[in-house]
């Protein structure tokens, strides 16, 4: 047993660690610090608080630390709290030190007792020792309080670029700069006002800390006159302690009680346009240089927010008229791609460092579905709801645009990506309502992506970012938002590199088919074949499909692929007629060609080519090909079968198995998918589906073919239930054209189930 | 013992079949394998097979499955279905710095849409340095709100190389994750079934991983000499963390012993190593187990992680076991696993014999040494 109570054990580790770590800077030994008393006490936060700063916090993401909790908990020794995430803590604090300084422990579950209490107080006793003793703490508290100051001073000047990257109203955005400038300089009155921009904007004044008809003397004063003048006249900032001696020197009467004034000149376009200036009465102020730096800065506030609105102003002018339909998609009246990336070059341009802006870039899910569906009115009237439910469920001051086809955008200026992630799920949630169009009801869903402005970003790279955070959404089961991170374009690279290496490996005709054989079952000789793709990858050696199909089916490289497998397989089949003139082949082909009637021609032409019959050929289609796409499908498939092409159903069972389309559709062999065939011989519910696809084929005078058999078991199964052909492992796997080909030579049979 | 490449998509198809039969599609393959295997071979098995779906895994000291514990084998645990969604990273440890990994890796967290339930799996390299600094790294990017599980690589006790795996990558001094967010309770279950020996020693002197004196006196023969080791053992360094993985030592903490292994001892120096922190100035006393009290944690992790299920039964079990519970168990191994899977209630069971373990569920500590954790998702 212990021969110490674990409380003393734990101090005296925690001790030690002080010991061991004093040459440690104050950052670290805090650090340290909270995860030892953490760990003693079993606690799930520990924090330090300078004042009311939160120096050091465990426990808590970095960007969810809930400094006003932990505030309130510092204020007392115990307490009981609710914490988001955690739910139900005991709190209890302990002074780390005389100057302000306080530690936080909260944790789930038991209450703190005596001993745990004094734990805490020992600890924090013994850090504040720490700090103390090497000065830490006194730069611990400097630090804090500089960090307050600076906080403060950015919070106030985030708050004006704010109210001017929104688009506040002129007059709301110089009022808040007017406030800001009496509150951060401690000054009495503050006064600003901009001349010369024309429409009223004369009118433009404020003024903080003057009550009653002070304003309207304010404005009755040329901007030129007085000790305030001359920043205007000379275009630098002005400052005095002594203003009544300063003002009468300049002839002009000095405001009653004013002892310090400074003001600073306003620009737009190069040129002055207004002067703000401050006043305190406090006899022998002194206006510091740092303070003078901050009106510095609240006067560029003041001359972005003139030139903003002079901007939009402009912009608007020139939207009108012709401009609007070039700058505007005619379908839903939104501003183009053109038009949005000039906005987003704008806001980016204008927008004051830190103060973020958001896209958000929208893509409906399956549009290409519904149009194809319903057709292409029914599509417009889609993309038409779509940019109306955008518009009801933006901000006022966020701009939504269309890009192309179903793609849409919004710039959200002044939101981080977090909160744009709120109006992200605001805009799903509102696509998801259900929608009907000429009585047809449907659901929309929307993938959206989110990006967030940073440095040195171009509006072009902004959207592409956004983009790429959608394309995500897409692949990650789309009806989500999905906000960018730098990970995601170097997928983005990732999959570009292996498109191109995809073209690349087309020119150079690294696609090549594999031949699978299926095996009629009686003769024990080769009946068809399947061909196969196989990436011949010059430096990643032979690859299957799941390598790069997915990818090329995206890009619609797969069109390319696929004929270039088509022309092969023909190629070769021409080649071995003389060793099996009734040989045939299948071939899979994308769903993508059943929506061009440009296939039929290609298959004509290619089978003309090599002379071979079209009943030489088989394609192979899937289930939800023909489910999904039915008047042009019909259309192709019918045309090819008038060359003599037949159509075998891949994967036969695992789809819709509709039994319409077996008979709309000029289908000649059903494929037995291997899940089923994998039962054969063990699973009664497996034969009982293959028994019913054998007879449904027969009954329809379709060929079955069984996939993926695998054993002997299988194979007699299947002899004696009446399906003579089957393609799988155990007589061969997909083979090289060139094995094939000493295949088809030998006189082979499947007497030992191995070709 | 199967090609390594066929072995991984064999594991990962069965596993990925097993499920597609029940209707559910994989959202998450986790694997283990033995360390004999060649892990680049492994992963790309591993990356092929999964065809897409978020991989992860380790290499370990020993494999568990629903049909039994094995030793030289892979096994892979499919978790899928809507219920479920999940998000992978991985990070390699850049200049020892764990902490710093830990919380990149755990920023896959912040990817995930949250629902009723979220978990962080870790998969980390046990030779790569104190692994409570994972956990400090991870607890420091999720903070309390989402639990902590997983384990340390292992390598069947060679103490050289570990590997863990991502998708198609095999990468070693790294750790991999997995944010898992469930629909349904998660639950996680915590025992070891070591009991104090007595006569506890303060920790003269240590730094970090490393044990240097106990009462003053060097550690190695401190350690040695309480526990009466065989000669053999006192100068051969396989015999010593052969005999060291059944004789861990606790350090006294509130509620609780937090149990150290013994990896390897420093004849030179006379010191020995753990892997996670033993810090100065606390106190030690060495453990001992047997297989009953191995096994009655066995029934508490089991039952710990099911607590908040309401009777509902879990979907899946994924166990993370000290490699020296083996060495307590011995042959007795087969009734640990049918006690796990006793527990499981039916569910799928997959883990492995590590080298350390994680669970946070409570205080902002979590990385454990020969102990039991079990990972209950429902």
């Amino acid at each position: 047993m212990p021969s110490a109570p674990w409380s003393t054990v734990q101090l005296a580790e925690f001790l030690e660690v002080f010991e061991l770590l004093e040459m440690l800077d104050g950052v670290n030994m805090t650090r340290i610090a909270v995860d030892r008393v953490a760990a003693a006490l079993d606690a799930e936060v520990v924090a330090l608080l300078i004042d009311e700063t939160v120096v050091r916090c465990l426990g808590f993401p970095a960007d969810a630390v809930p400094v006003k909790l932990l505030r309130n908990a510092a204020e007392v020794r115990f307490s009981i709290l609710q914490v988001p995430g955690i739910g139900e803590v005991h709190s209890v604090s302990a002074a780390v030190s005389t100057a302000g300084c306080t530690m936080v422990v909260l944790r789930a579950g038991n209450p703190f007792d005596k001993e745990e209490e004094t734990l805490v107080r020992s600890m924090a006793r013994a850090l504040g020792l720490a700090m103390t003793a090497t000065d830490r703490l006194t730069e611990s508290r400097m630090l804090a309080e500089r960090l307050a100051e600076r906080q403060y001073l950015s919070d106030r000047l985030a708050q004006i670029q704010k109210s001017i990257s929104h688009r506040a109203p002129l007059q709301e955005v110089m009022d808040s700069i007017t406030q800001g400038a009496a509150e951060l300089l401690s000054a009495d009155v503050v006064g600003l006002r901009v001349v010369g921009l024309g429409e009223g904007a004369d009118a433009i004044a404020s003024l903080a800390g003057y009550p009653g008809e002070g304003l309207a003397h304010f404005r009755s004063i040329p901007l030129d006159q007085g000790f305030s003048g001359r920043a205007f006249t000379e275009g630098v900032l002005v400052s005095t302690m002594d203003f009544p001696a300063d003002a009468a020197a300049l002839g002009s009467a000095p405001e009653a009680f004013i002892e310090a004034v400074m003001a600073a000149p306003v620009h737009h376009d190069g040129h002055i346009v207004g002067v703000i200036n401050v006043a305190s009465r406090e006899v022998g102020r002194i206006f510091t240089p740092p303070e003078e730096e901050i009106l510095l800065r609240l006067a560029d506030h003041a001359s972005l927010a003139v030139t903003d609105a002079a901007a939009i102003h402009a912009l608007r002018d020139s939207l009108e008229g012709e401009r609007f339909k070039a700058s505007h998609d005619a379908l839903t009246a939104l501003p183009n791609r053109t038009t949005v990336l000039e906005m987003i070059e704008y806001e980016l341009d204008h927008t004051a460092r830190g103060v973020p802006l958001s896209v958000l870039y929208i893509d409906v899910d399956r549009f290409k579905l519904l149009n194809d569906m319903y057709g292409h009115s029914f599509g417009d009237r889609v993309l038409i709801e779509v940019a109306s439910r955008l518009r009801s469920a933006v901000r006022e001051e966020d701009l939504v645009g269309r890009l192309a086809g179903d793609e849409f955008v919004v710039v959200a200026p002044g939101i981080s990506a977090e909160d744009a992630e709120a109006l992200a799920q605001r805009v799903t949630y509102q696509m998801t309502q259900p929608l009907v169009i000429d009585g047809r009801g449907t659901q929309l869903s929307v993938s959206v992506g989110v990006a967030e402005s940073a440095a040195g970003l171009s509006s072009e790279e902004l959207l592409g970012n956004a983009d790429v955070a959608m394309y995500r959404a897409k692949t990650s089961g789309r009806d989500c938002v999905v906000c960018y991170d730098v990970q995601m374009r170097d997928e983005m690279f990732k999959r570009a590199d292996l498109e191109q290496e995809i073209s690349l490996g087309l020119k150079a005709g690294e696609f090549v088919p594999f031949f699978q054989p299926s095996m009629n079952l009686e003769t024990g000789k080769v009946h068809s074949l399947e061909a196969l793709v196989r990436w011949n990858h010059p430096t990643r050696g032979l690859l299957a499909p799941d390598a790069f199909l997915e990818l090329a089916e995206e890009t619609g490289l797969i069109v390319e692929i696929d004929k270039s497998v088509l022309d092969e397989s023909c190629r070769q089949l021409a080649g071995w007629t003389r060793l099996n003139p009734d040989l045939t082949i299948s071939v899979n082909l994308s769903v993508r060609h059943f929506a061009h009637p440009e296939i039929v021609d290609f298959v004509a032409e290619t089978l003309a080519k090599y002379r071979l019959h079209g009943s030489r050929l088989w394609l192979e289609i899937t289930e939800s090909m023909v489910m999904a796409n039915d008047a042009m499908t019909l259309e192709i498939l019918r045309s090819l079968r008038s060359l003599g092409v037949r159509f075998m159903v891949d994967d036969f069972g695992t789809g819709y198995s509709s039994l319409v389309y077996l008979k709309r559709y000029p289908i000649g062999a059903l494929k037995i998918d291997r899940e089923f065939v994998d039962g054969l011989g063990s699973d009664l519910e497996d034969e009982a589906i293959v028994t019913a696809i054998i007879r449904l084929a027969d009954a329809l005078g379709h060929e079955v073919i069984a996939e993926g058999v695998e054993t002997a078991a299988q194979q007699e199964w299947l002899v004696q239930s009446g399906c003579i052909y089957a393609q799988g492992f155990l007589f061969s796997k997909a083979v090289s054209a060139d094995a094939l080909e000493v295949l088809l030579s030998t006189a082979v049979t499947v007497e030992n189930g191995f070709l | 013992m199967s090609a390594p490449f066929e072995a991984a998509q064999e594991a990962v198809q069965s596993a990925s079949a097993s499920l597609r039969a029940a209707g559910v599609e994989p959202v998450l393959f986790v694997a283990y394998a033995a360390s004999t295997y060649d892990p680049e071979l492994l992963a790309e098995g591993f990356g092929l097979a999964a065809a897409g779906v978020p991989l992860i895994g380790c290499s370990t000291a020993g494999e568990i499955a629903t049909g039994g514990a094995d030793d030289g084998g892979v096994v892979v645990f499919a978790l899928g279905g809507d219920g479920f969604a999940v998000e992978v990273s991985c990070q390699e440890v850049n200049d020892g710095d764990l902490r710093s990994a830990g919380s990149e890796v755990a920023g896959c967290v912040e990817q995930l849409a949250r629902r009723e339930s979220t978990v962080l799996l870790l998969l980390s390299d046990g030779l790569a340095g104190d692994q409570q600094e994972v956990v400090r790294g991870a607890y420091d990017r999720v903070g309390a709100e989402v639990p902590l599980v997983g384990g340390c690589a292992g390598d069947g006790l060679r103490m050289e190389r570990t590997t863990q795996f991502f998708g198609s990558v095999a990468l070693t001094n790294a750790i991999v994750a997995a944010a898992i967010t469930s629909d349904g309770p998660i639950g996680i279950g915590v025992s070891h079934g070591w009991r104090s020996t007595g006569g506890s020693m303060t920790v003269t002197k240590s730094s970090g991983v490393v044990v240097e004196t106990l009462d003053d006196e060097p550690a190695l023969d401190t350690y040695l000499n309480r526990l009466d080791a065989p000669a053999e053992v006192r100068v051969d360094a396989a015999a010593f963390t052969d005999f060291a993985a059944t004789r861990p030592i606790g350090l006294i903490r509130r509620n609780r012993d937090e149990i150290r292994f013994v990896a390897k001892a420093d004849f030179e120096n006379r010191t020995f190593t753990c892997f996670a922190e033993v810090p100065q100035g606390g106190s030690v006393s060495i453990m001992e187990g047997d297989a009953e009290s191995v096994l009655g944690a066995t029934d508490a992790a089991c039952s710990g992680a099911v607590e908040t299920f309401q009777g509902s039964p879990p979907k899946g079990f994924m166990v993370f076991d000290c490699i020296a519970r083996k060495g307590v168990l011995g042959e007795g191994i087969q009734r640990e696993i049918s006690q796990i899977a006793d527990g499981a209630d039916g569910a799928a069971v997959a883990g492995f014999y590590s080298y350390g373990e994680f669970a946070r569920t409570s205080g902002s500590s979590g990385f454990h040494n020969q102990t039991l954790v079990v990972l209950a998702l429902g």
